[in-house]
């Protein structure tokens, strides 16, 4: 009895795990059996309604028929629902991170305010003398291009 | 009513006086006349070629006197046009040096104290060339011009990279005088304590370090011309080329430095 009692309240803290898995196991050796029966009444009608005791016309009984639409139906049901999931998630990250961009740029923009050289003479001109020269390296081409040396015949002779 | 014919006359006056500047000036002998000139006589001297190859396989083949004739006076004609070619193309190299603004002053003096002789040669060559005598006396007086043009090719090509080099130059020293101004400005923006000029002198050292790698790569280019001679005067200066094109790009990079850090001046910390 004390055995029983020590036994009991170590079960309310923690289940013991071979009985978890007992029972585990037995459903998957339930499903399993099922998953049997259905494959030998496919293949051989007749044996399978002997077994049961039953003839039902087309050979399945309604019971295995029941479970099969179930399995089927919790595993289509699953599949959707992974879909669905992993939709929603990518649907709700993006957008975020969209936002943050947007505001990262907005605060740039804002934050900076112009100095008092902003209007200053001399960083004005230095700002159209920069540009100025810009321009022009960029016209400019460094190459010669329409004085390269003149090809000239010297081969001068009179023999053949 | 009595002071109109005054006016008049010196309404003309004021009218002339910029027409005849205008003819002044267009009198000026400047590298877009040179180059004129040498395009000009380089057509000549095309004409005259075709005609001595023409005249030269006429007297190969018959070797009478009169193909004989006409194939001397086409060699003729020819080998002054070819002068002439040779002596305005190097006038014109030399007006275009003279006339690029940046390109160095005691390499100018260097390279015109070379030029000038070459005229003069050339000149003297086409002048000392009879208007009567033998093809064998050509063809001695073209091997003569032969071996001077050949001599006086690494200075075309000399002359090319200074000009070339000359616009690197100008650049450079138009930068080195807006950064001269912006440290300037810095300074009296640091000793004001308006702003934070850490950055900004950072900035500017990466300029200063641009323009100190063009500078190199400029002095590189001047060498391999300095060593080239003879057959190996094009490559040297296509190499040349490169090395100026590589200190051109460092001072577009040095711009876009001036720009930014004017930009970075002109707003708050």
């Amino acid at each position: 009895m004390e055995n029983q009692m020590i036994a009991s309240s170590n079960q309310a803290v923690k289940p013991p795990p071979q009985n978890f898995l007992n029972k585990v196991k037995g459903v998957f050796l339930s499903v399993a059996a099922k998953l049997k029966e259905v494959i030998y009444y496919l293949r051989v009608p007749s044996r399978g309604a002997e077994a049961e005791g039953e003839v039902p016309s087309h050979g399945i009984s309604d019971r295995t028929k029941k479970i099969v639409t179930g399995v089927s139906a919790i595993f289509f049901l699953l599949i959707i629902l992974l879909i669905a999931a992993s939709y929603l998630r990518n649907m709700g990250e993006k957008p975020a991170e969209e936002v943050k961009e947007e505001d990262s740029l907005q605060t740039t923009i804002v934050e900076r305010k112009a100095s008092r050289y902003a209007t200053d003479e001399a960083v004005l001109k230095m700002e159209g003398d920069v540009k100025a020269l810009e321009e022009e390296m960029n016209k400019e081409d460094l190459e010669e291009k329409s004085l390269p040396p003149p090809n000239l015949n010297f081969d001068v002779n009179f023999t053949e | 009513m009595k002071y109109l014919p005054l006016a008049f006359v010196l309404f003309l006056f004021f009218l002339a006086t910029p027409a005849y500047s205008q003819i002044s000036n267009s009198d000026d002998f400047n590298f877009q006349r040179a180059y004129a000139d040498y395009i000009y006589n380089f057509d000549i001297y095309r004409k005259a070629n075709i005609d001595y190859e023409l005249y030269r396989s006429q007297y190969l083949q018959f070797k009478t006197l009169k193909s004989q004739e006409n194939a001397y006076n086409a060699t003729l004609t020819m080998l002054k046009a070819r002068d002439s070619t040779v002596e305005t193309y190097l006038t014109a190299i030399r007006k275009k040096l003279d006339e690029t603004p940046g390109a160095d002053g005691a390499k100018k003096q260097i390279l015109f104290t070379k030029i000038d002789p070459e005229v003069t040669w050339h000149i003297a060559h086409s002048d000392s060339l009879p208007s009567a005598g033998t093809l064998e006396d050509l063809t001695g007086d073209s091997d003569a011009a032969k071996v001077r043009f050949q001599s006086d090719v690494p200075l075309f090509y000399e002359t090319l990279v200074a000009v070339s080099g000359g616009k690197v130059i100008y650049a450079r020293e138009k930068e080195e005088a807006i950064l001269t101004s912006l440290k300037e400005k810095i300074a009296e923006i640091s000793a004001n304590g308006d702003k934070n000029t850490q950055l900004i002198e950072r900035w500017i050292l990466d300029t200063e370090e641009k323009i100190v790698r063009s500078k190199e790569k400029e002095a590189e280019a001047y060498s391999i011309v300095a060593k080239a001679s003879g057959q190996g005067s094009l490559g040297a200066y296509n190499e040349a080329l490169i090395k100026l094109k590589e200190a051109y790009q460092y001072l577009k990079e040095a711009n876009s430095f001036l720009e930014e850090i004017i930009t970075e001046v002109k707003f708050e910390d």
